[in-house]
């Protein structure tokens, strides 16, 4: 009966075997492809399909051949379905570029990223032994969002009002790879203050490394986030910016940018697993004010004092925590007692938390 | 003493008067629901077409809260929609979308490797009382995309404080 019922409602993963889906998915026709996806959707076995298609690639295999810079770009072609990542394979390392923008940057900027983890910060790639960059585009229909699925990078297009495609900021691919750098190093927990560090990070290197790409000293730049991907519908000046500002107020299809600043605006509701993308706010502000009483360029110490706390941090460290390493390796770096050292100590103290 | 054993008496006499009645009235499928409602860990399914919870034949006001957080924007959407207020053939679409969502059976999870995931909370309230599930981008119940697209659709922004 039960099956019955389901195949009363959804005819197509009743009879389709997973090959005749795979080429049904692969079709050029949109169509098609949409109603693949819908079929799978409300199969029950969508959670074990990927293992199901054959021409999935093992995500396991993330090894570069050579242990250096190694990029894949792959597309979605629209599916939004996270079992059947990354999609088909549409250019990888050393080949010319496509005629699709979005693998283009995806591939252009993940290149970026790598190189200043190396030159800058001596990482080779995400983990260090020079793990491939997985990027997969297109995924979903508009859809308004990018992320890391703990493996690799996927981006949306975005719907055009309030977003754009997502690969088209150097600090959003620097965001999503900088996550793969943390669950690296630090791991910092996805919740409450340990999240908000592991969002502070991944913006903070991302910010970074945009600045480093654009040559930019710590005056030069906007210090926003996400400017280039904001839709035609929108009114902001970012998604998020470092300072004590609001990257956008009374916006229609935004609202007003929720960050705190402060320690004592700090958010303590369940939403956002504890507001991890709203307490941000608050070290974010700390790196800004650090950053700007260092001067320079932001890649030449602050990042490094930054980078080597990452790694010094565990997955449960708060941010009080987070402050007095940043002081201590300030210290161990510079001196104690030195500029930038004091420098630090100035940033923490104007959001409420004392080295 | 005395009393006590006449409460009990009393007491039992109604409980199986209730259970009796019950078994036998067409609210059967809604209050078997409600264990449903009450112990979320309960691995019966809540049914879903019972016809007498979800279909407007009889009548029962339906209540639906969304929203979304998180996500690399961090933005918060929702919006709050009450069947009593929406013009009739919206309630209707609402009912049944909710109805084949699985929404009301399905189990609160997470997906704990991903990082910038859409975060979604449905909170389904009815006379049988309200049914929450909190879900992400990686942990999405089956089933649950053409309700998700649908309060995607009517969500606003949604203020922090
Ligand atoms: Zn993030």
């Amino acid at each position: 009966m039960h099956t019955c019922h389901h195949c009363q409602r959804n005819p197509l993963h009743c009879f389709l075997p997973p090959h005749v889906l795979d080429r049904l998915l692969n079709a050029d026709d949109p169509e098609i492809r949409r109603a693949a996806i819908a079929a799978i959707k409300q199969s029950a076995a969508a959670r074990s399909l990927r293992n199901a298609l054959s021409r999935m690639p093992a995500m396991a295999a993330t090894a570069s051949p050579a242990g250096k810079k190694n990029r894949l770009v792959y597309d979605m072609k629209n599916i939004d379905l996270q079992q059947l990542l990354p999609g088909t394979l549409m250019r990888s390392e050393g080949q010319e570029p496509v005629g699709d923008e979005a693998v283009n940057e995806a591939y252009d900027y993940s290149g970026i990223v790598y190189d200043f983890y190396l030159e800058k910060l001596n990482r080779n790639s995400l983990d260090d032994r020079g793990m491939s960059l997985i990027s997969s585009v297109h995924f979903g229909t508009r859809y308004n969002n990018a992320f890391w699925n703990g493996e690799q990078m996927t981006y949306g297009d975005g719907d055009g009002q309030i977003f754009i495609r997502f690969t088209k900021g150097l600090d959003v691919v620097g965001h999503e790879l900088s996550h793969g750098v943390v669950s690296h190093t630090s791991n910092l927990e996805y919740f409450e203050e340990p999240g908000a560090l592991n969002e502070h990070f991944a913006d903070a290197l991302g910010e970074s490394i945009q600045q480093w790409h654009l040559k930019q000293d710590v005056t030069q730049s906007s210090w926003t986030v996400g400017e280039a991907i904001m839709g035609s519908g929108v009114n902001a000046k970012g998604l998020r910016t470092f300072k004590a500002e609001k990257a956008y107020e009374n916006d229609s299809l935004l609202g007003t940018d929720p960050q705190p600043k402060h320690l004592k605006d700090k958010y303590v509701g369940f939403e956002d697993n504890g507001g991890v993308h709203i307490n941000s706010g608050i070290p974010n502000y700390a790196f800004y004010l650090t950053a700007m009483e260092i001067g320079g360029y932001v890649w030449d110490k602050t990042a490094k004092i930054w980078y080597q706390t990452l790694k010094n941090l565990n997955t449960r460290s708060n941010f009080q925590e987070c402050a007095s390493m940043t002081y201590q390796v300030a210290g161990s770096m510079f001196g104690s007692g030195s500029i930038e050292q004091q420098a630090v100590k100035t940033g923490w103290d104007a959001v409420g938390l004392s080295v | 003493m005395p009393t006590f054993w006449k409460k009990l008496a009393v007491t039992i006499s109604a409980i199986a008067i209730v259970a009796l009645l019950l078994f036998l009235s067409p609210l059967r499928d809604s209050v078997l629901s409600l264990g449903g409602y009450l112990s979320p860990q309960s691995p019966q399914p809540i049914n879903l077409n019972s016809g007498y919870l979800l279909t407007s034949e009889v009548y029962h006001p339906m209540k639906v809260r969304f929203r979304q957080s998180g996500g690399f924007a961090g933005l918060r959407r929702g919006c709050d929609l009450d069947m009593e207020t929406l013009p009739a053939d919206e309630a209707a679409k609402l009912r049944s979308l909710v109805e084949q969502s699985g929404v009301l059976s399905a189990s609160s999870s997470q997906n704990s490797k991903g990082r910038d995931l859409l975060n979604y909370e449905i909170t389904v309230e009815t006379l049988d009382g309200a049914r929450q599930v909190t879900f992400d981008d990686g942990s999405k119940p089956v089933g649950v995309e053409p309700l998700l697209e649908y309060l995607q659709g009517q969500a606003q922004p949604i203020p922090l404080r």
